[in-house]
């Protein structure tokens, strides 16, 4: 097992063993090894001690379903902790082929030019990307495709990562080649700006998948998952519906944000349901696509194509999340402009969770108005163009906060709120309290939960539980969606573990690498100076009711705190 | 009785090609949600689905009663 170091700087590769203690791990896990091991936990999430690493998960590299995904962390350059986003796509599958276990870039060049580095298993070359800069992320993934073919793997930023903002994302092509994979959350694009990284094209045609050494009982257990996953009626419902068939239900239960999280509930509903962009799509057929495939291989198939009337391809996917942050939050009930709104958030290589959140505060300062499409536009092309305007929503919902002096910003230790208000679905809001990634909708959402959602005291335990398996899963390089198929089956993770490394990991090995990974992020955090206040809702959701339950966020401290006492204990 | 009752994604009665219905259900008095299912014949394991009953979470052996708003759907997250 193999670390790639490439410093930035230098612009030289040097290959190393992995050191003992990493290699029983893998994404977010890894990541937060790596971050505790080698980065100063008070370093500049933009200069040159922090490290950009991207860590595929332990189970990537055999196009076993949904189990390719690709974790990109370093410091947060917007929560100034620890920072992993994972994304589907093909950059995973191909660093494993590369034969290596993760690949760390360092330090940071003293001149401000712009470079891709080309990786193949034999080679690792710097290229001026003068012409790259400022341009989209849509042309700079065509091009490089053209320049380096059309089987490479390929993460890169787009101008938000070149200027630095926070909310900016790192993208990675899907497997139709389209760059819209993104590691979006906490500004790791500008971390990769930071260091004068344009793309990392990753050409492993000429390596091999990752040793299996138990091919038979990997086949076998392979087996048992898929089929677990194919009888899951959950998987058809991504298939038919994608993560969209998520706006009905939270505004069901009353946590659909709405105009800035003012609301639970929007009355343009239906106009940006999973149901309406089903029947959509099947009418318009062209590129639309309602099932689509993010990873080779991959069984679910959650993500689709958004075509316009004539049936041409504006965005893909349309997922849930930025239907609620730049959908109802934006009080814009048309799909088409919030596809629109997400191409344009693609190829300026930012978060749509983050910019629709930003979007939202900056309507509630009067900086355009809820309901108007393309007054929001007007705003992301502030962004395009640099400006100040551009700059303070481009940096994400806390700086539009303060800088248009609102106080109703949803974000946790810096970063923004997903598609779940936290007072109706109030696990979810202790996972965005005490996440050591802050508010993230892939730390371990609850809203699966049979519970009352709106119970403050029976909370405390789900997300305690939701937040270890998704750092699991975010450690195997698995996706949350496969859950379906590995709860059914729990068997199979320790026995696809055991039959590719040869070890003999216990049965709870998904709860014990979610365990160690939050301890290990914990830790981080500890070091940047986080502390229990930092474990907090924001406290105008205390006192602001949210339509239509007329709820407030009322999970005692003691319980926030509580949910990672174990944490310190197991430290000690 | 009657009870309003919202059917989600792959929800969906037999025969029927799209889902996402509203339909009103007539049941005796003192009906479970259990029993509604039976009389819908929804053909997914309840064990998959969330029952939300007036806007908060509810479980199969809940009676129902008239003019209540049940909502069906198998349960996604994420995206």
């Amino acid at each position: 097992m193999k670390v790639w170091r490439i410093n930035t700087r230098t612009q030289k590769l040097v290959i190393d063993d992995m050191p003992t203690s990493w290699e029983r791990l893998g994404g977010r896990g890894l990541i937060a090894r790596i971050l505790l091991d080698e980065v100063n936990p008070l370093c500049d999430p933009l200069g040159p001690e922090n490290k950009l690493i991207f860590a595929p998960g332990l189970l990537v590299g055999h196009r076993l379903s949904s189990c390719d995904r690709i974790s990109i962390g370093g410091k947060s350059p917007l929560t100034g902790g620890v920072k992993e986003a994972n994304a589907g796509g093909r950059t995973g599958l191909q660093i494993t082929h590369l034969g290596s276990s993760t690949i760390i870039l360092e330090d940071q060049p003293e001149d401000l030019g712009l470079n891709v580095i080309y990786l193949s298993p034999s080679e690792c070359k710097f290229e001026d990307a003068s012409h790259l800069a400022g341009k989209g992320v849509y042309e700079t993934s065509a091009l490089l495709v053209e320049e380096y073919g059309t089987n490479v793997a390929i993460a890169l930023i787009g101008p938000a990562g070149e200027m630095k903002l926070k909310a900016a994302g790192i993208q990675n092509l899907d497997q139709d080649r389209v760059p819209s994979r993104i590691a979006a959350r906490g500004g790791l694009g500008a971390v990769m700006g930071s260091k004068r990284i344009k793309a990392l094209v990753i050409d492993s045609s000429e390596g091999d998948p990752p040793t299996i050494l138990d091919l038979d009982g990997f086949r076998k257990a392979q087996k048992a998952y898929n089929k677990a996953l194919l009888d899951h009626p959950q998987t058809k419902v991504y298939a038919d519906y994608g993560t969209a068939a998520m706006a009905r239900m939270c505004h069901i239960f009353g946590a659909l944000p709405t105009r800035n999280f003012s609301d639970g509930n929007f009355e343009g509903l239906e106009e940006i349901s999973a149901e309406t962009m089903r029947d959509q799509l099947l009418e318009r057929g062209g590129e639309s696509n309602t099932t689509h495939a993010c990873m080779a291989g991959c069984a679910i198939r959650c993500s689709n194509v958004y075509a316009d009337g004539k049936g041409k391809g504006i965005v893909s996917p349309l997922e849930y999340e930025t239907i609620g942050l730049m959908g109802s939050n934006l009080e814009i009930n048309n799909l088409e402009d919030i596809a629109r709104l997400n191409w344009e958030a693609n190829d300026l290589g930012l978060d749509s969770i983050e910019l629709g959140a930003a979007l939202a505060v900056a309507a509630d300062g009067s900086k355009m108005e809820f309901g108007n499409t393309s007054q929001a536009l007007d705003l992301i092309n502030e962004i395009r163009a640099g400006s100040p305007d551009g700059m303070i929503i481009g940096n994400g919902v806390v700086s539009a906060g303060k800088a248009y002096q609102i106080e109703r910003v949803p974000a946790v230790k810096g970063q923004a709120m997903s598609a779940y208000d936290p007072r109706a679905i109030k696990g979810t809001g202790i996972t965005y309290a005490t996440s050591p990634q802050g508010a993230d909708h892939t730390s371990g959402l609850t809203i699966r939960a049979k519970i009352d959602h709106l119970n403050p005291n029976i909370q405390a335990d789900v997300s305690r539980k939701a937040q270890i398996n998704a750092a699991g899963y975010d450690t195997l390089g698995v996706c949350a969606f496969a859950g379906f198929g590995f709860g059914a089956t729990p068997e199979t993770i320790p026995a696809l573990l055991n039959a590719r490394y040869g070890w003999e990991v216990p049965g709870d090995i998904l709860q014990k690498l979610g365990r160690e990974t939050l301890i290990l992020e914990r830790k981080f955090n500890l070091g940047a100076g986080f502390g229990k206040d930092d474990d907090r809702i924001p406290e105008w959701m205390t006192r602001e009711k949210l339509p239509p339950h007329n709820a407030v966020f009322n999970v005692p401290d003691e319980d926030l705190d509580k949910v990672f006492d174990w944490v310190d204990k197991d430290d000690k | 009785m009657k009870v309003e009752v919202h059917l989600h994604a792959t929800l969906r009665l037999e025969n029927e090609e799209s889902g996402g219905q509203i339909i009103t259900v007539d049941l005796p008095e003192g009906s479970s949600i259990k029993n509604l299912l039976e009389q819908l014949a929804i053909d997914i394991d309840p064990v998959h689905m969330l029952f939300v009953l007036n806007g908060r979470t509810s479980g199969l052996d809940q009676i129902l009663k008239h003019g209540d708003v049940l909502n069906l759907m198998t349960a996604v997250s994420g995206g």
